[in-house]
């Protein structure tokens, strides 16, 4: 997942942004996940509402909006800032640690290590090369082209890369580039490529052959051009268009390429696809049917409520017959 | 692999007259279960073999279900619901198959690596089968067979892995060529979806439908003559089938029959039913066992009639009892299985039909408490919400009671008038309550008098002993609670909206012994509770509030100040709690008048955390010297003293 989520145009930005700060602030410096998901989850909802707002209990009326953010809410309003933001800002440590965040690899405890010995900004990084590993190294590399978003008409070109070299390999892969893309997002924070062969299946030996030769194939054209890891199922790396005519080079971009087995591939789908809080509703509504989803099956609960057997899966509608749902396209799923 | 001898079927949740549970004990696999109404979400069977044995394998033959959980359990148990899960809930048909009826007899055979090897190691002397179908409302589904398999003895396992195996099923061998068939893939399964043929290992080829080939083999053997268009005889036979027609032939006195049910069944389930029974069952309400085919009584009878839940109505009641509900469209709301399943096969008996969710048909929203979400959906587009008591009561009583005193939205206590009149203006009421009579008939009158002339509304109809026989189970409960209501009457039937309420409340928990003894002593308490607060006969209403609740028997008193030894502490909470522990600190930081602070900031004087020492701990006290870092079980003990004790022995301290 990008370490960016869209920005939404909104007549409420000002405050969204401020609460995606604080998110940001509980999640990298205090560690508090719960605080983070509260106030992304008030930005989420308040980024959707259509008009401005006007009063903090105005806002209170949103799920997800309850006295403490509604007072920010109207403190913003009032004054124009936020003293708690404020702070945080002016306090060296939290705002060095939430920038080193942005770079892919270092994560808050990393940060926070770094910033404890004195290494506060990019140069400081550039200057530390040796304290970092490899990923983060090349997130350094790369820092301002992931930070960069990528518009749905590059999404396109990388995907019709992707799954022209896969099939060029072997017919019966089936690649699927999911997250936002999918569901019809303008621009994406990464590419999310899932992919899986009808002779890989839960049942059969790992294969990492199959996702080797993939990766090796797209390094072959120069459209992978780092590896930040690279394990049985799973390739992270960063890739990049080819040049344009004028000579003018597209943004190096993060890439995820996932294996998963044949009769998974589809509950993985619908996983990777999202929304989040789409998946979280159609969970919700698989529980109540008698059914648990995760990323890899769905199952049947028995009388005791014991999970069942795997069910056969051959594509994402199967997953919302089961639990007698209307099937929904991805279009539909940014709730 | 001996299979294991099933001696008798303990229970069936449902079982349609011809095809009945019993069924499954026979080796025919022709012979089926099926659940006598169509549509029904889930039924069970518990079978009981003739000893204790572990559980080595298991060979399913369906018929119509979705899906198909195993669960082992003991006789000698306490509990009736200490059954483990032995085979998980594994599929048999896909919904689509289900919609097109397709596919209806699958047959899987389970290995002892499939079964839950904790439930496979132990000895079991029961099964509960639970099959459920919820794709489909027009198909009376249930299983064709089913066989268990003792763990095979040294010696047989030998020869077992030297020579091919062969699986019997019923009266007819498999062959098994690779001896893998149990651990076929779930995905195998739906091979034969015309869309994605490719992608199927072929191997489950050879699984694929054996069961209607068996028939069609059979029906082919006695009634050559007459060809059989089922649509599943086109599908190559799969198994090598070895079909005995001479010993199937003689125990099927209507072979024609037979075969119409086959191919009726096949193409058209939900129609299957009515031509293959002798006589159309409607009209022949009482067949205990299946008529015409079965030529050798069982062996063991159920033991009881509490056991057999569902017999086939007696005359009379049976009829209009299965149309109680009739253009009754429900949907649930709020209830948990397995009370759920219990409460929609009572209305589903009764002739309603059932739907997930709210559609525009639905007529009724049962629901177990205001506000779910399929309340405030239903109330939007002005359905009826009815409480659980109105198809209790409704299948207990065996008429269609007027939901308006169930309604959900706290009308139950509106105009009793306008009830009474409503309920006058319904036919299906045998009984006329004389209600006017009764309210005003002295409160101190003969209690047996009043039982006779009591109307019938929270006791099953007393004349009508056969119907009673039918739910043995719930209706004895029911009678001795109303029996004990009526040595209560000055409780219970001076006012007689309550007393009906509150009947219903307790009769849906009167299913078992258990209950219906706690039931009876609450009764002997708030009785004598009764008597005691209702010593004033004048009052109408004596002691009567007191019944609803037991808290509310306590005299109320004033509630006790709490003390506020937290004042002016502010408390800060750090790290992950559960949301039930945090919740649960908050109130009492705030019970003792603390102030919960929603970040670290300088009026914080405890942080509250479970987690070891780091460094934040470090920067938080360079930043505000004073501040104790506490842990969670301090803020406990002072509730549990309630008082204000010495946090020091739960500070966190840095580890050396």
């Amino acid at each position: 997942m990008s370490k960016r989520k869209a920005p939404q145009e909104s007549p409420n930005e000002g405050i969204t942004d401020f609460l995606s700060e604080l998110a940001n602030y509980e999640k990298n410096v205090n560690r508090a996940i719960h605080k983070y998901n509260a106030y992304r989850k008030a930005a989420s909802v308040i980024s959707k509402y259509p008009t401005k707002i006007k009063s903090g209990a105005e806002a209170k009326k949103l799920e997800g909006v309850g006295t403490k953010i509604a007072e920010k809410i109207d403190e913003f309003l009032s004054t124009g800032k936020l003293r708690k933001l404020e702070k945080i800002r002016q306090d060296d440590t939290s705002s060095s640690i939430n920038f080193l965040t942005r770079v892919s690899g270092i994560g808050p405890s990393a940060a926070r290590k770094l910033v404890d010995e004195g290494i506060k900004t990019l140069e400081d990084l550039r200057k530390n090369e040796h304290k970092l590993n490899h990923h983060q190294r090349i997130g350094l590399k790369y820092f301002e082209d992931f930070e960069k978003r990528i518009p749905r008409e590059e999404m396109l070109q990388m995907q019709e890369i992707v799954v022209k070299e896969v099939k060029k390999l072997d017919p019966e892969y089936i690649a699927t580039v999911c997250g936002s893309f999918r569901r019809g997002a303008e621009s994406s924070g990464d590419m999310d490529v899932l992919l899986t062969h009808p002779c890989f299946t839960s049942e059969t030996t790992k294969q990492p052959k199959l996702l080797h030769q993939v990766v090796e194939q797209l390094e072959k054209i120069h459209f992978v051009t780092d590896t930040l890891s690279k394990g049985d199922t799973k390739f992270m790396g960063v890739c990049q268009l080819p040049g344009k005519e004028g000579g003018t080079s597209y943004p190096y971009r993060r890439i995820d390429i996932r294996l998963i087995p044949k009769d998974q591939y589809y509950c993985g789908v619908l996983y990777f696809t999202g929304s989040d809080i789409f998946n979280k509703n159609m969970r919700t509504r698989a529980l109540e049917m008698g059914f648990t989803i995760n990323e890899y099956t769905i199952r049947p609960l028995g009388v005791t409520g014991v999970a069942g057997e795997p069910l056969p899966v051959e594509s994402e509608k199967d997953i919302f017959d089961y639990i007698q749902w209307k099937y929904r396209e991805p279009k539909e799923r940014s709730e | 692999m001996p299979e294991i001898e099933i001696r008798h079927v303990v229970s069936a949740s449902s079982a349609d007259p011809t095809h009945c549970a019993e069924n499954l004990l026979k080796s025919d696999t022709y012979r089926k279960w099926k659940a006598a109404q169509v549509g029904e979400k889930q039924l069970s069977v518990i079978l009981q073999f003739e000893k204790e044995e572990r559980i080595h394998s298991i060979d399913v033959g369906n018929e119509g279900s979705a899906f198909v959980e195993v669960l082992a359990g003991s006789s000698a148990s306490p509990s009736e619901q200490d059954y483990e899960v032995l085979l998980v809930t594994s599929s048999f048909m896909s919904p689509s198959e289900s919609k097109a009826g397709t596919n209806l007899n699958r047959v899987r055979m389970f290995g002892p690596d499939k079964l839950v090897k904790a439930a496979a190691e132990k000895k079991w002397d029961r099964v509960k089968i639970v099959c459920t179908q919820p794709y489909t409302k027009t198909l009376a589904y249930g299983l064709s067979f089913v066989k268990f398999h003792s763990p095979p003895e040294n010696n047989e396992m030998q020869s077992k892995s030297a020579s091919p195996k062969v699986t019997k099923l019923g009266q007819f061998k498999v062959k098994d060529e690779d001896g893998n068939s149990a651990s076929m893939r779930p995905g195998a399964l739906f091979f034969s979806r015309a869309s994605k043929p490719l992608l199927m290992p072929p191997k489950a080829l050879r699984m694929e439908e054996p069961s209607p080939n068996y028939a069609v083999a059979t029906l082919q053997a006695n009634t050559s003559s007459a060809s059989t268009p089922s649509p599943l005889a086109a599908e190559k036979p799969t198994a090598k089938t070895a079909p005995s027609p001479a010993a199937a032939s003689p125990k099927d006195p209507a072979p024609t029959k037979r075969k119409f049910e086959f191919t009726k069944e096949n193409s058209v389930p939900a129609s299957a039913q009515k031509p293959d029974t002798g006589a159309p069952h409607p009209t022949q309400p009482t067949p205990k066992k299946p008529k015409a085919p079965i030529s050798t009584p069982l062996p063991c009878k159920p033991p009881g009639p509490k056991k057999q839940p569902k017999e086939p109505l007696p005359e009379g009641t049976g009829e209009d009892f299965h149309h109680l509900l009739q253009g009754i469209v429900f949907v649930l709301s709020g209830f948990q299985n397995p009370f759920r399943s219990e409460l929609r096969d009572k209305a589903l008996e009764m002739g309603a039909k059932y739907r997930p969710d709210w559609t525009p048909d639905s007529t009724h929203l049962i629901c177990a408490f205001a506000n779910t979400p399929k309340y405030s959906q239903v109330k939007g587009c002005g359905g009826t919400i009815v409480r659980k008591e109105w198809v209790l009561d409704c299948h207990r009583t065996r008429r269609c009671l007027p939901c308006k005193r169930y309604l959900m939205d706290g009308t139950l206590a509106s105009s009793s008038e306008e009830e009474e009149d409503s309920e006058e203006e319904l036919p299906a009421r045998p009984h006329k309550t004389p209600s006017p009579r009764q309210r005003a008939r002295p409160l101190s009158s003969n209690h047996q008098a009043k039982a006779s002339t009591s109307p019938a509304r929270a006791q099953p109809t007393r004349g009508d002993s056969s119907g009673e026989e039918t739910e043995p189970g719930t209706s004895w409960a029911s009678t001795s609670n109303s029996r004990a209501r009526e040595e209560n009457s000055p409780i219970s039937t001076d006012s007689e909206e309550p007393a009906g309420a509150r009947d219903n409340w307790e009769d849906d928990s009167g299913d078992t012994g258990d209950e219906l003894r706690r039931v009876e002593e609450e009764h002997r308490k708030k009785q004598q509770a009764g008597r005691e607060t209702a010593a004033d006969p004048d009052d109408p209403y004596g002691g009567s509030t007191d019944e609803n609740t037991d808290v509310e028997e306590e005299p109320d008193q004033p509630i006790p100040e709490l003390p506020d030894f937290f004042v002016g502490k502010h408390f800060f909470l750090y790290g992950d709690f559960s949301s039930q522990e945090r919740r649960l600190l908050i109130r009492y930081i705030t019970a003792f008048n603390g102030e919960v602070e929603g970040y670290m900031n300088e009026r914080v004087n405890y942080v509250i955390t479970a987690q070891e020492w780091d460094d934040t701990f470090e920067e938080a006290l360079n930043d505000n010297a004073s501040l104790s870092f506490v842990r969670p079980r301090w803020i406990y003990t002072c509730n549990e003293r309630q008082r204000l004790i010495p946090h020091q022995p739960y500070v966190v301290v840095p580890r050396a």
